[in-house]
């Protein structure tokens, strides 16, 4: 692509920046927290599909780094009184260090291995939240002084969107993306090429999780409430890797619009058939797993509606 | 699955001028038409779900989300059957302050942050005109921001953690009893056979560390020596460790503040080890329906807590025996303490409107904060803090059935303590 079409493509994300921004004065306190969490989702899968679709190392533990910042953001709001804004850095930082500690060993498994070595680590993240009493209060959880926090949390998580939209992007359309690719299609071939595999997979491992750990302390000041099952909860991680590929992992659009709509339909069925909403969500993903396979990004490539070997 | 079809279109047709331009242009678009789309689309359904602000026909509207699908399911479920049974009454009677009452109940899939966004929903779209409490001590903690922020009061029914009323919050108050005198009962008689020596465990979340801050709290009030307390992780099944560490410790007496699957495991293993105590005693497990049936004699002379039970003979709060025959009649089943918490709540809360003869939630709070009203659940009048005084019972399971055993004035029978040895059980 060439420097115009970039600049396009920032122009155009600056627009629909412009409109988010506006938006929240016009929407009920409820939509305004729907578009919330709706970007939320959108920066958990986009962040899952930089070492998990790029990459190709699929990730089942991502929402450890959630739970971190998460908490990170909780202690130092509720017991050290500090302004949750910059809690959002302090969880950031320990993302990216629990991520260089977790990552250096594990991302030497590949396929399945990987993936259980993730849900491992995960949960014990969470173990760890909930045993060490003295710092996150164990099972008790933790209760944030309560406030109005809606606009600014919105404000919070559009910043950190958009962020992520143009990291992702970028990545996407990069040499590091490249190699990312390589090392996903054949890691051998990729090293003898003179690709240092080790160091971008952790980089790209840490980069995964640095976002996610925002999103998690900004959920925690928006909920006010937290404890080690709601936000070491496994099925967020399910989330993220189900957005991407209904999407169509591997791409930058994918993540995005996949984590759109799928919270858009989990709303909807859930607001329309309160009863039957599971079916409905499970429905959904049967028929998408069956029909699309690689996901909407695949599927309008495969039919021609979208430029073959454009994936980003 | 509009959304899908709108992405779908607009790449085709930028993919047409992308071809002419070498543009890679069409998925951002798409992207954007999506998310688009999608607000479109809620926009709709918002307008087409939303209540207006005056309501047609006379109507009340009363709303609440609760546990329907998730890990609360079951106890929430119970509430659910309460609810329902409740405004198809009031409706019978006439109505609420003679207005007929639409139930909104929204399920919260047992998870905080739906929660938060469903009573954001109730509250500030549905314009609810009366709020009801959602399940859980942990979902309850979450809520309590939102409504106090809305100034909506509510009556909980499904938490029992005191922390929640510690906050100097003003819209929310409590009818059970709190986790705090769970053990109560349990702790009196292991006094009353002349223990001295206690080990305190529990599950470690919310409502069982509050369970065991307590039992120690009696402990100590009534000069029994806790010589050992542990938290175990949420899913933790074998105990023997812990046992032993428990008998080397040298404890006459065990409160496990616990729930079914740990009790169960705690006790069985016990069994299998040999180890006796003069009293075994557990929050929650117990007084699930099916725990003397699955443990057979192993759940013999095991002390057990209950909020309420259908026991009108015994209890005998005013109108418990019809309740209970209603409730039974059109679900098949008797009430348990859930179901009998959530009527209890909400005949305070018509006992409330009718005193205050509006929905004035200002007036409504007031009310809820001062007046003392009999319900099936028993006597409700709470303190600053918004919390009730309500009073539990310690039952003991004795020969596959639950018999109250305290306080004294509702005993059933007298606790049959210390335990035997488990080669005479």
């Amino acid at each position: 692509m060439t420097r115009v079409e970039h600049l396009r493509n920032l122009a155009l994300l600056g627009a629909c920046a412009v409109a988010l921004a506006i938006l929240p004065h016009a929407l009920t306190v409820y939509l305004r927290s729907f578009v919330l969490f709706t970007m939320m989702y959108v920066v958990l899968a986009l962040s899952w599909n930089i070492i998990s679709g790029f990459t190709g190392y699929t990730s089942f533990g991502h929402v450890a780094f959630y739970g971190i910042g998460a908490y990170a953001c909780a202690i130092l709001v509720a017991d050290y009184r500090w302004h949750w804004l910059p809690t959002l850095g302090v969880g950031a930082v320990l993302a990216a260090v629990v991520g260089v500690g977790i990552g250096y060993p594990v991302l030497r498994l590949k396929g399945p291995y990987f993936a259980i070595a993730m849900l491992g680590a995960a949960e014990g993240t969470r173990v760890v939240a909930t045993v060490w009493d003295g710092l996150t209060h164990g099972g008790l959880g933790i209760s944030l002084p309560s406030a109005e926090t809606s606009l600014e949390t919105y404000d919070a998580m559009l910043v950190l969107m958009l962020l992520t939209i143009v990291v992702a992007y970028g990545v996407g359309h990069s040499r590091f993306g490249v190699r990312l690719n390589a090392i996903r299609e054949d890691e051998v071939a990729a090293e003898a090429l003179g690709i240092n595999a080790t160091l971008y997979k952790l980089a790209a491992f840490v980069l995964s999780a640095v976002f996610p750990a925002v999103a998690g302390g900004i959920q925690a000041y928006k909920v006010l409430y937290i404890d080690p099952p709601s936000v070491f909860f496994v099925q967020i991680t399910i989330a993220m890797a189900l957005m991407s590929m209904l999407g169509g992992k591997g791409t930058v659009i994918g993540p995005i619009v996949g984590a759109m709509l799928l919270y858009t339909a989990q709303e909807l069925t859930w607001v329309n058939f309160p009863t039957a909403h599971l079916i409905a969500y499970g429905l959904f993903i049967v028929l998408v797993a069956r029909f699309m396979p690689r996901g909407l990004m695949g599927f309008a490539i495969d039919r021609g509606w979208v430029r073959k070997g454009m994936i980003h | 699955m509009r959304s899908t079809r709108g992405s779908s279109s607009s790449g085709s047709d930028s993919n047409q001028r992308e071809t002419s331009t070498h543009g890679g242009l069409g998925m951002k678009t798409a992207a954007i038409l999506a998310f688009a789309g999608a607000l479109a689309a809620l926009f709709v359904l918002g307008v087409g779900t939303g209540w207006a602000g005056h309501r047609p026909n006379n109507e009340v509207l009363v709303g609440g989300a609760i546990s329907q699908t998730g890990q609360y399911a079951e106890p929430a479920g119970r509430q659910v059957y309460s609810i329902k049974l409740w405004v198809d009454e009031v409706n019978a009677r006439g109505g609420l302050l003679g207005h007929t009452i639409v139930l909104r109940l929204l399920d919260d899939k047992s998870d905080i942050q739906t929660s938060i966004k469903l009573y954001e929903k109730l509250i500030t779209e549905d314009k609810v005109d009366l709020l009801l409490a959602p399940y859980s001590s942990g979902i309850t903690e979450a809520v309590a921001n939102v409504n106090e922020r809305y100034k909506m009061p509510f009556l909980a029914y499904g938490a029992s953690s005191t922390p929640i009323w510690e906050k100097g919050r003003r819209y929310i108050f409590n009818i059970v009893a709190v986790a705090e005198d769970y053990q109560k009962g349990a702790v009196h008689l292991a006094r009353q056979i002349g223990v001295t020596k206690a080990a305190i465990i529990g599950q470690d979340s919310l409502f069982p560390r509050q369970a065991g801050k307590g039992a120690k709290d009696w402990c100590k009030k009534l000069g029994i020596d806790v010589v050992l307390e542990e938290n175990y992780p949420t899913k933790q099944t074998d105990f023997t460790a812990l046992l032993q560490k428990i008998k080397a410790a040298d404890a006459e007496a065990v409160f496990s503040n616990s729930y079914f699957a740990d009790s169960a495991a705690q006790l069985r293993q016990m069994r299998e080890l040999n180890l006796n105590f003069k009293l075994y005693s557990s929050t929650i497990g117990p007084s699930l329906p099916n725990f003397p049936e699955q443990l057979g004699a192993t759940a013999e002379y095991v002390l057990g807590f209950s909020q309420w039970e259908p026991l009108p003979k015994v209890l005998g709060h005013p109108g418990m025996q019809e309740y209970i025959e209603r409730y039974e009649k059109r679900f098949g089943e008797k009430p348990n303490y859930h179901a009998g918490g959530a009527y209890g709540a909400l005949q305070v809360t018509e006992a409330a409107l009718k005193k205050v003869g509006s929905f004035d939630n200002e007036k409504l709070r007031d009310a809820l904060a001062t007046m003392e009203v009999q319900t099936i659940y028993g006597r409700y009048k709470v303190d600053a803090r918004g919390m009730n005084s309500h009073e539990g019972l310690t039952f003991q399971v004795l020969r596959g059935q639950r018999r109250v055993v305290w306080p004294e004035k509702w005993a059933e029978t007298r606790a049959e303590l210390p335990t035997p040895e488990w080669s005479k059980r």
